[in-house]
Parts: C-alpha cells; sequence; structure tokens
C-alpha cells in the first residue's frame, strides 16, 4: 500500500498550534507512507491541483489529509482522489484543527503530540481502506399518498403532474378532510371549501391520480424504491358507476339518524349520506356500522344504486415512495373537566363552531346556540385548551389564536350586537400577514382578555359563569356567557407508525429526519410527511410542507434509481450461525434470516451498526467503519503514548463527534488527553474495542453518542448503553475499575458539556492511576 | 425548603392566572398567588417573603389545574415552614398553638361539657377531656413546634 500524507496549516489556524513541520517529518517515517508533506490551503483550488499530481506522480493508493474536520471537506476530497483516479473512499482525515489545534491552543507541545497521534490512526485505518462502491436501486415509478386531506391532495397534485402515478388513499368516502368542513379561513377569510373544492375535482379527474376512498392502510413491505401497500377497501354498499350523488331520495326515507362526525357531532346525517355537500367523488355512502338494513334507500333509489350485496376488497399497489399525510385529530375537549364540556349544552369546541357558522353546516350558517337554538350575545372564547398545558398536550397547537382571531372577527361582522372575548395566555400571529390580522381584529370590537379560565358553570337557563383573572388588572371575576367556544388543540395521528416502521415522537406526532434541514424525511428511506403528520400547521403550511414531500419523493422517484454511501452493513455468510439476533436488534427491518443464514437488505439498511456490534460471530461488517480499521486505529493509538493519562473517545457522527466539532470552532479548550475515533451511530461501538484500547494500555475509554432519545438511529444509543452497562460489571469481575469506561450523551450543539465532560474524565482517570497496575493484577 | 427542583418549576411559569382563578382563597383574601410569582419572576423576591401565603387552604386546587405542573401548593407549604423558622408563627397561629400546647385541644372543653358527654353515654376520649391525651398533645405540639411559640 503507497499512502500518501498531506497535512495542511489551515493557515495558521493548525499551524499556530501545532508544529506542522514536525508532524510531516513525522509522517514520512511512518510505515508505508511514501510521500508527505506540508501545504497552506489544503483546500483551495491550487492545493488540490497539487494533490492530484501527487497521487499521479507517486502512485498513491491512499491518501491521508490531516486537516478540518471531514464534516467539512471529507466530500472535497474524495471528490479530488476520483480526480486522480483514485476511489474516492481511499480517503481518511485526521481531524486536526477542531478537534486539536483550536481546543489546545495554549499547549502547542500536546497538542502536536496529540496530532501525531490522530495521524498515526489515520495512516492505520488508511492502510486497511478498501475501494467501495457507490450503490444504487431501481425506483418503481408511483406513489402512494396516505390521507386526503389538503397536505395529500397538493403532494398527490404536484407527484401527478410530473407523470408520477399516485395512489391516494382515504379513510372517509370523501377527501378533503378537516379543511372541506372549515368555514373561512385565516387571514384573508376566504371560504374554506370554495378554494378546497376545486383541487379535490382536480385529484379525482386527474389521470395520473387514483383516489381510493372509505379505505384504510393495512399492510406496508417492501424498501424504498419497492414499496408494497396492502390497502382494505370497505363497501360503501352504493354502486358508483349508478349514483348520481342525488342524495334526497335515498336519504329522506332513511330511518337513521346520527350525529354526523363531519359535523363534528354538532349535526346529524342519516345512515345513507354524503358526508358534505361538495364530497369527492360524490357518491352516497351508507355507513355500515349505523344501517339497519330496511332497504328503503334501495326502493326509492330510481338509477339503482344500492348494492348491499358489495364485500370489502383488498388492492395492493406497488410504490417508489410513501407520502404520510394523515393530518391531525381534533383534542378531546372532555379531557379539561373544569370546563365541562359534553356536560355543558352550551360549550363547544372550535370545529363545531366551524360547522356552526358554515353556509353548508347543520343550521345553515347561523350562529345557535345548542341548549335553545337561540342567538348568543355574550360569545367566549378560551384559548390552549389541550395546548401549552403539561396536563394534556405541552406543546402550542400553532393554528387556535388565529382561528379564535378569525372566528371572532367573523361572529362580530355577522352579528355587530354580540360581545364577543377571547381569553388568553399568549396571542402567537405568527405568520405573514397574521399580526396585522390580529390589530384589524381587535378594531372590530373583540375584547382580548389576558388570562386563562379556571372554571366554568352552567346556570339553569344553560348561560355560563366563566371564573378567571384578568392578569392585566390583577382582578379576579365571575362572569356571564351565552356560549363558549374551546379552542381545542390538535394532536397526531400516528396510529399507522407501526406498519410503516417510522417514528413518533413524545408529543404524538410522527418524527421528522432532522427538525430543521429535513422536515419532509422520516427515518425509513422512501417514506416522506406532509402536512400536519409531523406537526401542527396551519393551511398555508400544510400545503407548504405537502410540496416538499412531494418534491423528495418525486427526486427519487423520477431519477429512476437511488444511490447510497456504501457504509451499509453486509454478512459473511460462512461466518454467519445463524443466530438471528441481527435481525432482532435491527429497528428498521434491514437484518432478516434467508433459510439459516441472515441477511442484511443493504437498501433498508441505515446503516448504524447496531448489528455489526451486536453479532457474536464477527459475521457482519459495514463498509469505511469496518472493524479491522477501528481496530487498526486503536492499537495505532496505543503504540505510542504521547499523554498520560490516555484518553480514547469513541464519538458518534451526528451529535457528539459535532459537538466535539463545535468545541473547536467555539474555541472551548479541553484536556488534550482526548483522542477521537468517529463512528457513525454509538451502537456501532463494539465492547471487544474497549477492551483492546485497555490491553492495550490506555487509560480510560469514553463512548459519546446522541442525548438519550435523540439517537439519529433512534434506538442505538439505548443499545451502547446497555452494552457499556453490561460491560462494566465484567471489567469489575475481571478486576479493572468500571470507572475507566463512560458513556456520555450530548447533542450537536453542546460543545461546553463535552468538554467539560472530558476533562471531568481525565481527572477521574488520574486519580485512579495508570491502567498497567490494573492489568498486571 | 424549597429546592433547586421547586426554583426550576417556579420560573416555567407563563403568568395565565389559572392558579388564582382556581384560588377559593383568593376569591376573599389577599392572596393571589399568580402575583406572588410574578414577582419571583421579575424580581427575584422569595416566596417566603409574601405574607399572603398564610391564606392558602392547601386545597390544591391551583396545583390540580397548573397548565405548567408547579407543585405550587407545596412550595407554599414548604415558604411557610421556612417563614416560621425566621420569624417564628404569625400572631393567630401563635395564640392557637399556644392554646394547644397548654389545654391539648384549639376548643378546650367546660366541665358541663362533660358532664353533658356523661349524661348521653357518650365517652370521653380525645385531648379535651382526658389528661393522658392531653399531655400526648402537649408533647407533640412540644416536640415539633416547640421552640417556636
Amino acid at each position: 500500500m503507497r499512502i500518501g500524507v498531506f497535512i495542511c496549516h489551515c493557515g495558521l489556524n493548525i499551524a499556530r498550534s501545532v508544529d506542522v513541520e514536525e508532524l510531516t517529518e513525522y509522517a514520512k517515517k511512518l510505515d508505508d507512507v511514501v510521500f508527505a508533506t506540508d501545504m497552506k490551503y489544503s483546500c483551495s483550488d491550487s492545493g488540490q491541483e497539487e494533490i492530484v499530481q501527487t497521487i499521479k506522480e507517486h502512485k498513491l493508493d491512499a491518501i491521508v489529509i490531516a486537516a478540518c474536520s471531514p464534516k467539512l471537506h471529507e466530500i472535497t476530497f474524495r471528490k479530488v482522489a476520483m480526480r486522480a483516479g483514485l476511489n474516492p473512499y481511499m480517503v481518511e482525515l485526521a481531524n486536526i484543527r477542531e478537534q486539536c489545534s483550536w481546543v489546545h491552543q495554549e499547549k502547542p507541545y500536546s497538542a502536536t503530540l496529540k496530532a501525531k497521534d490522530l495521524l498515526r490512526m489515520a495512516v492505520a485505518k488508511a492502510r486497511k481502506l478498501e475501494a467501495l462502491k457507490r450503490r444504487s436501486i431501481e425506483v418503481s415509478k408511483a406513489a402512494v399518498v396516505i390521507g386526503g386531506g389538503v397536505a395529500g391532495i397538493e403532494a398527490a397534485l404536484n407527484l401527478a403532474d410530473t407523470g408520477i402515478k399516485v395512489y391516494l388513499i382515504e379513510k372517509a368516502p370523501t377527501i378533503g378532510g378537516h379543511m372541506a368542513t372549515l368555514n373561512e379561513v385565516f387571514p384573508t377569510n376566504d371560504c374554506s371549501i370554495c378554494i378546497l373544492a376545486p383541487k379535490m375535482s382536480e385529484v379525482w379527474n386527474h389521470d395520473n391520480i387514483e383516489v381510493i376512498t372509505n379505505a384504510e392502510v393495512v399492510e406496508v413491505s417492501g424498501r424504498v424504491g419497492n414499496f408494497r401497500v396492502k390497502v382494505l377497501r370497505h363497501p360503501r354498499y352504493v354502486d358508483e358507476s349508478k349514483c348520481k350523488g342525488c342524495i334526497d331520495d335515498c336519504s329522506s326515507v332513511c330511518p337513521v339518524e346520527v350525529p354526523s362526525e363531519f359535523d363534528y357531532t354538532i349535526g346529524i346525517r342519516k345512515a345513507i349520506y354524503l358526508p358534505i355537500p361538495q364530497s369527492t367523488p360524490l357518491y352516497a355512502a351508507i355507513d355500515w356500522e349505523h344501517c339497519i338494513g330496511c332497504q328503503l334507500c334501495e326502493k326509492t333509489c330510481e338509477p339503482e344504486a344500492i348494492s348491499f350485496d358489495q364485500k370489502p376488497e383488498e388492492i395492493e399497489v406497488e410504490a417508489g415512495a410513501i407520502i404520510v399525510a394523515t393530518g391531525y385529530k381534533a383534542f378531546d375537549a372532555r379531557k379539561k373537566e373544569e370546563y365541562g364540556y359534553g356536560e355543558y349544552k352550551n360549550v363547544i369546541t372550535t370545529l363545531e363552531l366551524e360547522r356552526l357558522l358554515s353556509a353548508s353546516g347543520p343550521t345553515l350558517g347561523e350562529l345557535l346556540r345548542p341548549s335553545d337554538s337561540t342567538i348568543p350575545k355574550r360569545i367566549a372564547f378560551i384559548q390552549c385548551v389541550g395546548s401549552r398545558d403539561e396536563k394534556t398536550n405541552p406543546y402550542c397547537s400553532r393554528v387556535c389564536c388565529m382561528v379564535s382571531l378569525k372566528n371572532a372577527f367573523i361572529i362580530r361582522e355577522r352579528y355587530p350586537d354580540a360581545e364577543v372575548t377571547i381569553f388568553y395566555i399568549d396571542i402567537r400571529a405568527f405568520g405573514r400577514m397574521y399580526e396585522e390580522f390580529y390589530k384589524r381584529v381587535q378594531e372590530s370590537g373583540v375584547r382580548m382578555i389576558r388570562g386563562r379560565v379556571a372554571e366554568i358553570w352552567e346556570k339553569e337557563d344553560g348561560d355560563l359563569v366563566l371564573t378567571y383573572e384578568n392578569t392585566l388588572t390583577g382582578e379576579i371575576n365571575d362572569e356571564e356567557f351565552d356560549l363558549v367556544v374551546l379552542s381545542i388543540g390538535i394532536e397526531g395521528t400516528n396510529e399507522i407508525a407501526t406498519k410503516l416502521g417510522i417514528s413518533v415522537g413524545s408529543d404524538g406526532f410522527f418524527e421528522v429526519a432532522h427538525p430543521k434541514l429535513k422536515p419532509a424525511e422520516t427515518d425509513v428511506k422512501g417514506i416522506f410527511l406532509a402536512g400536519a403528520a409531523s406537526g401542527p400547521k396551519d393551511i398555508q403550511d400544510s400545503v407548504a410542507s405537502a410540496g416538499l414531500a412531494a418534491m423528495k419523493a418525486a427526486q427519487l422517484i423520477l431519477s429512476g434509481q437511488t444511490e447510497f454511501d456504501p457504509y451499509n452493513a453486509y454478512v459473511d455468510v460462512e461466518k454467519c450461525t445463524g443466530c438471528a439476533i441481527c435481525t432482532k436488534v435491527c429497528k428498521f427491518n434491514a437484518a432478516f434470516m434467508d433459510g439459516k443464514k441472515a441477511k442484511i437488505d443493504a437498501n433498508a439498511c441505515v446503516m448504524c451498526g447496531v448489528c455489526v456490534a451486536a453479532c457474536p460471530a464477527d459475521a457482519i461488517d459495514m463498509g469505511f467503519f469496518s472493524e479491522e480499521q477501528i481496530k487498526a486505529m486503536i492499537e495505532a493509538l496505543a503504540e505510542e503514548r504521547n499523554a498520560d493519562p490516555l484518553i480514547l473517545a469513541f464519538a458518534c457522527w451526528y451529535c457528539s463527534y459535532s459537538a466535539a466539532d463545535l468545541a473547536g470552532t467555539t474555541k472551548v479548550q479541553y484536556s488534550p488527553n482526548v483522542r477521537i475515533i468517529r463512528t457513525l451511530c454509538t451502537g456501532r461501538v463494539d465492547p471487544e474495542w474497549i477492551l483492546l484500547a485497555l490491553e492495550k494500555g490506555v487509560d480510560g475509554v469514553i463512548v459519546a453518542g446522541c442525548r438519550l432519545g435523540e439517537c439519529h438511529f433512534k434506538y442505538g444509543n439505548f443499545a451502547a448503553k446497555e452494552r457499556i452497562e453490561a460491560l462494566k460489571k465484567a471489567l469489575e469481575e475481571a478486576g479493572v475499575n468500571p470507572g475507566r469506561v463512560k458513556a456520555i450523551w450530548h447533542s450537536a450543539g453542546e460543545a461546553q458539556g463535552i468538554a467539560k465532560d472530558f476533562d471531568e474524565f481525565v481527572e477521574e482517570i488520574k486519580r485512579l492511576g495508570n491502567i498497567e497496575k490494573e492489568l498486571i493484577s | 425548603m424549597i429546592s433547586r427542583e421547586d426554583i426550576k418549576a417556579l420560573n416555567t411559569c407563563i403568568q395565565c392566572g389559572t392558579c388564582i382563578g382556581s384560588c377559593y382563597s383568593g376569591r376573599f383574601t389577599a392572596l393571589n398567588t399568580r402575583k406572588i410569582l410574578m414577582k419571583f419572576i421579575a424580581k427575584g423576591k422569595p416566596i417566603e417573603e409574601n405574607d399572603a401565603i398564610w391564606f392558602c387552604t392547601s386545597c390544591y386546587a391551583c396545583t390540580e389545574r397548573c397548565p405548567r405542573n408547579i407543585p405550587l401548593t407545596d412550595i407554599l407549604l414548604k415558604a411557610r415552614r421556612q417563614l416560621v423558622k425566621e420569624k417564628g408563627l404569625p400572631g393567630r397561629l401563635d395564640k392557637a398553638f399556644k392554646a394547644l400546647l397548654k389545654t391539648g385541644s384549639l376548643v378546650p372543653a367546660k366541665d358541663e361539657h362533660a358532664k353533658l358527654r356523661e349524661d348521653l353515654g357518650l365517652t370521653l376520649y380525645t385531648a379535651q377531656f382526658r389528661d393522658d391525651a392531653r399531655e400526648e398533645v402537649s408533647k407533640i405540639v412540644e416536640k415539633h413546634i416547640g421552640g417556636l411559640i
């Protein structure tokens, strides 16, 4: 193996505290290094060109760049390698800036020693590097969109317009979701159904979209590129080819009346019904739970569309990507007993009010209070019911402030005599034109009282007494109202999570791959989130997020194939004993049994490495972070003793490694005794490595992962935690102080925290002394 | 003592007023729990320095309803304990405990009451009537707050 080493000054960023010349001379003496040089700026055009020429001239097989963090320029140098005709994975970086020169600015001697260690470790890994191929698979040219609300509709249309076949699956008999039932929508107060209905119709009539209503997803199998989605379509007992959508004939004779879920139970419907006048598709449906089978509808339906013979139907579709647009469910206000919802007739929710104000609602748009159908004069809105409340949902539901402002405004517009009060904690009018709208509402004479209502009592006549403190005046009042609207929060609908294998956050909404930079992606490749499925959103944000989800899905589908960094785990069939432990530890359904041997679906593998560390037969390995490479690094570290005590840290790429990098960027100083090896996840850390390090004379080992519960791979750090706890017990029994191994958990932003942990650990190990004496005993 | 955890919880108050809106005492007394918290958050004024905390009846309605899960009642009770340690019992309570120490009850029984009970065939078992029970109550009072009265 012919290795070339390039040591970067990074101007003075590295050269100020690390003796670059000495490091270069040191590099030249390392085995297999046939060329070493220092450079002012290795990432500059001229620097890159110099590396390309050197690779060619010296016929290098692998290169080591000692420079900044791989987070910054790993890709740059891989491209450099490719330009020189070298495989891009024959490049290893030694991070001597973020994790050396910047964090040991006042200790140039120690920094140089540490740089030597880091370089020697990188060279050791370079010796074991293998050429890897970026892999790709074919992607099926169809998408499944689950949920036919505004987000699902938007995503489906975007995809279908690019020529992708879309299956839109909706559990209700109509698409449209919550938005189809709303009255007018902020901040422009346009009629909700008027802007949605054209889109609903476009979806229904689109050549590339197949709308499957009255249906639910029962099973999802396959992987990115080739998902297979099994859908159960419930019968509507109406022949779609015959029904004209006239509804009056059949439903007028139906003797069954049930509270309509599309009116949020404030209105009624028949057992044969259209959910809303603009239902899409415009076919009647029979609600099989309530129909008594009298068949009166069958007799009156002139086109003879009623068909009681229909059976549930199972459909299977194949798709390259899935968009989850399952939206939200409304908070159940009965949980706030002090407000009496469900008991007091005139306490209603936001959604019920939407139906009361809607021209197609049960009162045809007239605001009548439920107890006596009179027009209420004194109306109160209570904000944050089921939001910002540790007893129900701790998060802000984002939409309720604007919804109440909008409804208060509409009531004042339609009923100028009405006295409308909004009880709020804070008004959150965060969107464009929202604050301006808030001001208009104030101008319209809506009374804003800052205070959260403590409780409600119902009087005999149905009026309601609210007890509250006006927190701005400090007065505690009992005040009477005719109608109270609870501004209910929104909650996640995550029932489908286990079928899809995607994770749910502690708030009940689906988890995104990255809260800022990957808001449409999930941890499962090929499954994307649109709308309120990934957190409370108003219509604007839902549509925007649906557009992004569609774009991400289209990107995957239209490219025809999808590429991966080849870090995925793979099984050595010769070594595999068929114990199936890997299939149990893999939470991403990537490991499975193929007969008596384990197999890992490279396309489903998320590259956490948990299975690699778990395999008792060492039959699983992974690309670029292989067992051999990491062990070589550990052994290389122990070859020289350049720090006392000598500490090794395994840091996960997504959080702790980044935290250590951030310590560098922000110049947080810590003890120069610590050397870091990166892994993709702490779940990859094999206890054997820790033992190897200790055996070879490393005095202490840190395993640094993401904060528990925030692992990029969800469960990787929990696996690491368990293993380390077990290892500590084993060490104790073997006479080694278990305090020599420590697990720490940091988010990528915790530079101070990780530096403090490093320092404390070094002090602890100093107290324990060198490991040698423990090894002898 | 009000703990570090308590302080952390107090700092999360969003001044919504649910506590005082739910407070059965605050409607009739000078107690305003939200304002006590406001002074704590805004001015760092210790909870213990608000005399109105003696009006809390420890019904826990505020704690039940607080959207930030602040254990307000418990904190007020801790603050009272601290207050008593530093300044002694406030006037009326001091009197009440003195009576308890001396007579074993807040409302001492008269001879006629004892006679009435005997006539009705009721036993005399409380510290109002029996010396051993009275001494027991006095001991308890002495043990816990003896030095403060």
